[in-house]
Parts: C-alpha cells; sequence; structure tokens
C-alpha cells in the first residue's frame, strides 16, 4: 500500500515559486520532506549532511522553477536532492582520499588532455538517460522497481527485499540479471561499458 | 564510461519510474549508533511535545478544533489496514485527560504496521485532531522511544517496533472519538 503525505497540490505549490512567494518553500517541506529526507539519508547517513542536502534541495527548486513547470513535483525534488547528495558524497570522499588533491590532480591532466565541456558532458549524459528510459521501459515491472529502488533511491538490498515481500536472494538475482541485460543493452548502442 | 556516469544518467530517468519505485512511507534507514544529529532531533521532537502541551492548557483548544477531555469518549477502535500480512491484536485505546494515552498490544507479524484507528464511522474519513506539527513520542518495551509528527491531515510518522513489541504513544492533545487515525510504521 502507498503511503503519501497529503498536502497541498503540486500545481498551487508550483504557481507559488512562478509567483516567487516563500511560502513554496515551506509547502514543498511539509508535503515532501520526508520524501528527500530518505533519499538523501541513504546516499549520505549523516544527519548534518542531510540537512544541508534538504537546504540544497529548497534552494536548488526556488532557483529551477521558473522557467521549469514540473508536473509532479515530488520526483522534480527528489532528483534534485539525488544530484545534491551525490555531489556531496563524490567532495566528501575526493577529500577523503588526499585532503581533496587527488581530485585537483586529476583536474589538472584533465586539462592537458582536453576536457569535454560542460554542454557535452550533458548531452552525453542525456542520451546515456535516454537509453537507459528505453531499457527500463522493455523490462519486467518488479525488476524495473528493484532496479530503481536500488540505483535510483540506493536502498540496501535487504530493505528491498522487505518493500516488495521477495527474499534477498531473489532480489540479488534480479539485480544481476537487470545490470547484465543493461550491459548488454548499451553496448548494442554504442556504449563502452 | 565511468560508473559515476551512469549513477548521473539513472539520476535523470523518467518520473514515472521513480514514482512506481516509491517504497511505502519512504521509510529512512536507521543511523547507526546515538548521533548527535539524533540527539537533536530527539530534543526537537521533546520541545515542539511540550510546547504543543502548554498551548493546548493556555487555551488554544478552541482554535485547533481538539475537544476537551471529558468530551472525549473512551475506547475507540483500532483496526489495521492491511500489508504484508500484519496481524494486530489492538482492539481499543484508552483516552484520559489531556495527554490521551494510545495504547497498542499488538502481535506485529508482517514487514510493515499501518493501522487506522477511530470510531467505526470515521474510519477512512481522515479528519484532522491535532494541530498541525503536533508532536508524538512512543516508549516501547524496553524503553526505546519512538516519535512522529502529525503533518496535514494523515499522522504518517515513523515507528520503529519488533515482532511482538508493545508501543504506547502518549499524545499532546486528547484523542476525540469521532477522528480517524492513521499511522505507518516499520517493523525493524
Amino acid at each position: 500500500m502507498r503511503k503519501e503525505t497529503k498536502g497541498m497540490e503540486d500545481s498551487r505549490i508550483v504557481e507559488m515559486y512562478w509567483d516567487r512567494d516563500e511560502e513554496a518553500i515551506r509547502q514543498s517541506e511539509k508535503k515532501y520532506g520526508r520524501y528527500c529526507g530518505a533519499i538523501a539519508h541513504n546516499i549520505l547517513f549523516n544527519r548534518a549532511d542531510e540537512d544541508e542536502c534538504l537546504n540544497d534541495t529548497w534552494i536548488g527548486a526556488w532557483n529551477s522553477i521558473p522557467p521549469q513547470r514540473p508536473e509532479k513535483l515530488g520526483p522534480y525534488l527528489g532528483k534534485i536532492t539525488r544530484n545534491a547528495a551525490l555531489n556531496m558524497y563524490e567532495k566528501k570522499h575526493a577529500e577523503k582520499r588526499g585532503g581533496g588533491q587527488t581530485a585537483l590532480a586529476l583536474d589538472e591532466l584533465a586539462e592537458v588532455i582536453g576536457k569535454e565541456s560542460d554542454a557535452e558532458k550533458q548531452a552525453a549524459l542525456a542520451d546515456l538517460t535516454d537509453s537507459i528510459n528505453g531499457f527500463l521501459r522493455h523490462i519486467e515491472k518488479d525488476a524495473r522497481v528493484i532496479f530503481v529502488q536500488r540505483y535510483w533511491y540506493m536502498y540496501s538490498v535487504e530493505e528491498i527485499a522487505k518493500f516488495n515481500g521477495f527474499s534477498v536472494s531473489k532480489v540479488k538475482m534480479s539485480l544481476a540479471r537487470t545490470r547484465e541485460k543493461l550491459r548488454v543493452h548499451l553496448e548494442e548502442e554504442g556504449y563502452t561499458v | 564510461m565511468k560508473e559515476n556516469d551512469i549513477i548521473k544518467a539513472i539520476g535523470n530517468i523518467d518520473d514515472s519510474f521513480i514514482e512506481e519505485a516509491a517504497p511505502n512511507g519512504f521509510v529512512k534507514k536507521k543511523s547507526p549508533g546515538f548521533t548527535l544529529g539524533l540527539m537533536g532531533r530527539w530534543a526537537g521532537a521533546f520541545a515542539v511535545f511540550v510546547l504543543a502541551a502548554v498551548l493546548v492548557i493556555n487555551g488554544i483548544r478552541p482554535f485547533t478544533g481538539v475537544k476537551k477531555a471529558e468530551d472525549v469518549s473512551p475506547d475507540p477502535a483500532i483496526t489495521s489496514e492491511g500489508t504484508d500480512g500484519v496481524s494486530v491484536n489492538a482492539p481499543q485505546f484508552e483516552t484520559s485527560g489531556k495527554d490521551a494515552v494510545f495504547e497498542l498490544n499488538g502481535n506485529f507479524t508482517g514487514d510493515e504496521l499501518a493501522l487506522i484507528a477511530g470510531t467505526d464511522s470515521s474510519l477512512g474519513e481522515k479528519e484532522t485532531f491535532l494541530t498541525d506539527k503536533t508532536v508524538f513520542v512512543g516508549t516501547l518495551e524496553d524503553g526505546t522511544q519512538c516519535w512522529g509528527e502529525y503533518e496535514g491531515n494523515l499522522l504518517n510518522c515513523l515507528i520503529l517496533v519488533r515482532e511482538n513489541d508493545e508501543i504506547k504513544l502518549e499524545f499532546a492533545e486528547p484523542v476525540p472519538a469521532d477522528t480517524a487515525l492513521e499511522i505507518a510504521g516499520k517493523v525493524e
């Protein structure tokens, strides 16, 4: 059974963003704070970082709506949270690897060999996303849900098994098969995996 | 292609896939240990709990729609709303004074706990009876505390219970008989 925290309609909240009404942030937090918090938590597992990440989410929504007008605010905010959390995760791990020097050194070398522009990177990522969307559309629902819960929501295998009433081994098997199918799919589409 | 590229590309998949895979109740993992962040959360929850009680005592009740203790009918029914074979033996809860005590003696056999409490006639109507952001706390048999926040017209909270645990939730305000209450939880 799916449970959602009831609150103001998404469309009304989006209108508030367009009207530059700060109440939009409060309503977003009220309706989707727990949802986004769970996403941040699964990636960061640190309360202070999660809070910072949630703040980044509300700021990100404020700065991107307008021009964006998302129809589904939950996934929209969830994506902002996930990206912010992953960026924070990368940054923290880069710092741990060598006070940030490893990442810095790699960046410096990348300049030598020529770096893809941000626009090129974004276009390449968008193409890859399209390919993954096409792949997900054509696999069975159970396999898709398990895949997204693992690689979008970042839940553990054990949690996914509980959510869906499956055994842990079934989840592991499903993930392994889906990963292999995705690898084949991406190779067929010309990606080097 | 690096693994980061795949992770980032998956981040922008269709909204429909994200919605489809959203777990029930968006349950969080338990953080390991007792962190400062957790302490802060507990302190915050307790502070709001106390504040809510004080506001009721000081006469805000007429504005919240919360009835006095004597208006509260005792022993409304509790029913479970089925998820994954949940079995709950909690036929009633008692209300007393401004700090209504909601007591479940349940045998939890599923992964999730979803309960609706209220009179039969009101089940499913999900009328509001607590002020926005009212916090409740609960204590398990072993002393483990749980907490939740009432938001909007659903009490959508995080309750940590194990099989055969007894949950006792103390509410900051009375529970009128003609209201419905929904609790979403997860067996840890």
